[in-house]
């Protein structure tokens, strides 16, 4: 899509949010409901599109223009040192009636993701190990666009829920190597809930995902160029197809999930989610008009999470447990090098990663007049075991981390609101095991004992979001925010910035 | 009150669809494509041979760049567990003859291995050795310059006598290949065991046969373009022997009246000869047995082949090839990542060299296993350029040609 029929169909959200935005006589309440804490931990719950006509009582919009800069001094090099760029984003909530609703959001941003080395595609963790890769890299430009609307009506003791959502993003390098990238993502998901019984609910709900990543990297001299790689994972690569530039991911996935709840999720909920995507890389030979698959990354991921919430007078309490399993394994294929035809020979597992995820989350929350305290203490387990054969490597850690996250809403004004949200966490490495191949090249051994170490790091993170929300006289309400996280690996800092300026409605 | 029953099974599903991830976690293996397994027995085949002394045996699969190494003793049969794959084998070594004689050997096949046993057969040829000239280094990757441009020129052969007495480099061919090592393609015909392929042929022209001789030990630099080349960071090559010809002006070379040229016999390139930059390019060099010479090279070694290309046509390429026979010496090259295949029959070169990346002023450089009675260097030549040669090597007229 280009940019003119983007900001075509922003502001057209802008305006559809403008004409859904409501007044409210006093600041507080309308921000606390907009950017409400409980809301924010419970996303997993709607997953389910049918649960979106409970995600808020009134109407809600939001539109800002956000710059970020990420800088980071320890990173993986896969993945860059952090980006700069500007981004638009516009959402909106809207209750037609008190059993309907539909809602939508329209984002772009224009970044600049620095200092990309063995990774020459978009959405690495979506595709990795399978990435297009050279030594030399560099910065790379992206541009994103998203867009996304649901429905969700209720009828008797049935609800239902429609989404879909579009997002295409497109990357380039105007030196050498060059890259382009381009990546659309579609997603359908639909969901029915039924009244058992008072106010307790059964639910299911499917998604359908489609993604496509097409790449090229090419240089200015056609004639010379130096190698590229397709990596398979560790530093390895797919002997057989590197030099190739032109690649292809295709993916489909679904997902499935049931959900039970009380008081639409406000009283407790369970909610489990299976999913399972399919990611086949193609690589075009240069000398060749066609592409050959060389790999099929199977993403499974199961979740179940439970929240159970009360109040207590003007206490807001709750308990929000969640366990993710995820586990992709990468089927590689092997083609005959004997003859002019590619024929296949071999399709084999030979990569896999697991990561298990176990979080528990404390929710206390106390309502006064002049201001909303909140605060989440955490608790995050996590394993990790990544691994491939022919040859073999591996590495296998297991991390746990505890934090805090703070919000303080105060009503200065009637008209005023200061928001402020410091965070904390502590990450602890457990255990690591290092099983890395090193039959490689000296550079290629740095990089990935380098990766390694990055990644059994323990990590301190500490941040805080300080926001002013105000109204002059019938105008929409004006807010202005920035955000700082320093991020400490290897006593080295990691700093994030972000200063964002929009309007609520 | 049924309801309630159904909320509460609801939940039990729930549970339980979390304990079966919660188990899911100890099943870590691959699969059952683990199994993919094979084994790949390889026998020794030869006319003659009464032991098999030593073997050495590499094995290459080309999807994962994996290479089996295995050096076989006084046995003509292994065999290797392999994943399935494409595979590249080759060997060297020495046997032992009927007649008691000790000789070098070698041999390469490719095998597809996608079933649970395969049998290959390795036929081991006998490597032939000339009394001659050989190819003492290459030099081809070219440098880049202090401002960071590629710089294509100063490169060069440098042959070596490597024998005790004098040798005339009157009439000897110097010739590249036609095909690459990092493409493979159906050639039909491909018959690398009778005669060498080749992209260009050059040698150096004489009528008396003894023009040019060459002390044991000594050498000769044929150059790309006889010039000093040291300000784009390239070598002086002034005091070269012979150069290229270059009759194209828009290539941009400048010829040296003083240093005699080459005769180009036939390129299929502008008049030029030309070294690829990036080591996937094989050179042999060659003499002209009694009665031959380049009439009846051209008249009588064209080489017409064709093969399918990508988009299924056929394509037909006429090219020249030089007879075994008439090689003295060879080298293949190719690079870790690149490499798919020798272009040379065994029994000249088994193997390959090289130099990485381009314009990297690397050469390949052939290993020095001792001194001659005179002093000079000793060169090794096995032929087999994986053991002969030093890969990525400085380039040894880098202070200039000092004889």
């Amino acid at each position: 899509m280009n940019l003119s029929k983007f900001v075509i169909v922003f502001f057209i959200c802008i305006g559809f949010s403008f004409v859904f935005g409501q007044d409210s006589l006093r600041l507080l309440p309308k921000i606390n409901n907009q950017y409400n804490e409980e809301r924010i931990q419970i996303q997993n719950f709607y997953y389910n599109p049918a649960s979106m006509s409970d995600y808020s009582s009134s109407s809600m919009s939001e539109f800002s223009l956000n710059y970020q800069s990420n800088n980071q001094k320890t990173y993986l090099r896969q993945l860059g040192s952090g980006d700069t760029g500007l981004s638009l984003k516009t959402n909106s909530f809207k209750k037609l009636k008190s059993n309907s609703a539909v809602w939508g959001s329209a984002d772009y941003s224009n970044m600049t993701k620095k200092n990309l080395s063995y990774n020459e595609n978009l959405d690495f963790e979506r595709i990795a190990p399978y990435v297009t890769q050279d030594s030399v890299g560099g910065n790379l430009n992206l541009e994103t666009y998203h867009f996304a609307g649901g429905y969700a009506k209720k009828m008797n003791r049935f609800s239902f829920g429609l989404f879909g959502s579009y997002g295409a993003q497109m990357a380039y390098r105007s030196r050498d190597p060059r890259v382009k990238n381009t990546t659309s993502d579609l997603i359908i998901s639909a969901g029915i809930n039924y009244k058992v019984y008072q106010d307790y609910e059964i639910g299911v709900f499917g998604e359908f995902n489609k993604y496509t990543q097409n790449g090229s990297v090419n240089f200015v001299n056609e004639v010379s160029y130096p190698i590229i790689y397709q990596s398979v994972g560790f530093g390895y690569t797919n002997y057989l197809f590197n030099n190739d530039s032109k690649t292809q991911y295709e993916e489909f996935g679904y997902k499935i999930g049931g959900q039970i709840s009380s008081k639409e999720g406000k009283d407790f909920y369970i909610t489990g989610v299976l999913s399972s995507s399919n990611n086949i890389k193609g690589i075009e030979p240069r000398v060749g008009n066609r592409y050959y698959d060389t790999s099929d990354l199977e993403n499974k991921i199961s979740q179940i999470e439970a929240a159970k919430f009360f109040s207590l007078k003007n206490n807001r309490i709750g308990l929000i447990f969640n366990y993710n399993s995820t586990i992709r394994t990468g089927k590689e294929y092997g083609y005959t090098s004997n003859s002019d035809n590619r024929e296949l020979i071999f399709k084999r597992k030979a990569y896999k990663k697991e990561q298990y995820t176990t979080s528990f989350k404390a929710f206390y929350q106390l309502t006064q007049e002049k201001y909303i305290f909140t605060a989440v203490p955490f608790f995050l387990y996590q394993e990790i075991t990544e691994r491939r054969i022919y040859p073999f490597s591996g590495q296998k850690y297991d991390a746990y981390t505890l934090g805090l996250d703070v919000d303080l809403k105060v009503e200065i004004k009637k008209n005023q609101v200061l928001s402020f949200k410091p965070s904390y966490s502590y990450r602890n490495i457990n255990k690591a095991i290092n099983a890395l191949d090193t039959n490689l090249r000296p550079a290629l051994i740095d990089w990935i004992n380098q990766d390694y170490s990055i990644l059994t790091s323990d990590v301190f993170t500490m941040g805080a979001i300080i926001r002013y929300d105000f109204t002059i006289h019938k105008l929409p309400s004006f807010f202005i925010s920035g955000q700082w996280i320093t991020m400490t690996i290897k006593e080295k800092n990691n700093n994030f910035g972000a200063l964002s300026l929009g309007i609520t409605f | 009150m049924k309801k309630r029953f159904l909320a509460i099974g609801f939940m039990a599903i729930l549970a339980s669809s979390a304990v079966i991830v919660s188990c899911s976690k100890d099943d870590d293996d691959f699969g059952t494509e683990v199994s993919q397994k094979s084994v790949l027995t390889v026998t020794l085949k030869g006319d003659n041979i009464a032991t098999y002394k030593i073997l050495d045996i590499e094995i290459l699969e080309t999807n994962t760049g994996a290479l089996t190494k295995k050096t076989l003793e006084n046995v003509s049969a292994y065999s290797f567990q392999l994943p399935y794959g494409s595979y590249k084998i080759s060997a060297n070594g020495t046997v032992i003859t009927k007649d008691n004689e000790e000789v070098q050997v070698g041999a390469s096949a490719e095998q597809d291995i996608n079933s649970n046993v395969v049998n290959l057969s390795l036929p081991l040829v006998i490597k032939q050795f000339n009394n001659d000239f050989i190819i003492e280094e290459v030099f081809f990757t070219g440098s880049k310059t202090n401002d960071g441009k590629n710089y294509n020129n100063s490169r060069y052969f440098k042959l070596t006598n490597n024998t005790d007495e004098v040798l005339y480099a009157d009439n000897l061919i110097i010739a590249t290949s036609e095909f690459l090592t990092s493409v493979k393609r159906e050639i039909t015909p491909y018959h690398i065991d009778k005669a060498f392929p080749v992209a260009s042929a050059m040698y150096i022209e004489s009528t008396t046969g003894k023009q040019y001789p060459v002390a044991p030990g000594s050498f000769i630099v044929v150059a790309d373009n006889a010039i000093n080349h040291t300000k784009d960071n390239g070598f002086d090559l002034r005091k070269a022997d012979f150069e290229f010809p270059s009759t194209n002006p828009s290539l941009g070379q400048v010829d040296n009246p003083d240093v005699p040229n080459m005769k180009v016999m036939f390129t299929n390139m502008d008049r030029m000869i030309f070294l690829y930059t990036t080591s996937i390019q094989s050179y042999v060099i060659a003499r002209f047995p009694a009665g031959e010479n380049e009439q009846t090279l051209l008249q009588n070694h064209k080489y017409d082949y064709s093969y399918t290309t990508s988009a299924g046509t056929i394509r037909p390429v006429s090219s020249y090839e030089i007879p075994n026979s008439w090689i003295v010496d060879a080298v293949n090259n190719s690079t870790d990542e690149d490499f798919l295949h020798i272009l040379t029959d065994p029994s000249l070169d088994a193997g390959w060299a090289s130099a990485f990346p381009k314009f990297s002023s690397k050469s390949v450089r052939r290993k020095v296993l001792g001194t001659m009675s005179n002093g000079k260097n000793l060169y090794k030549d096995t032929n087999n350029s994986t053991a002969d040669f030093v890969r990525n090597s400085e380039p040894s007229l880098k202070n200039g040609i000092v004889k």
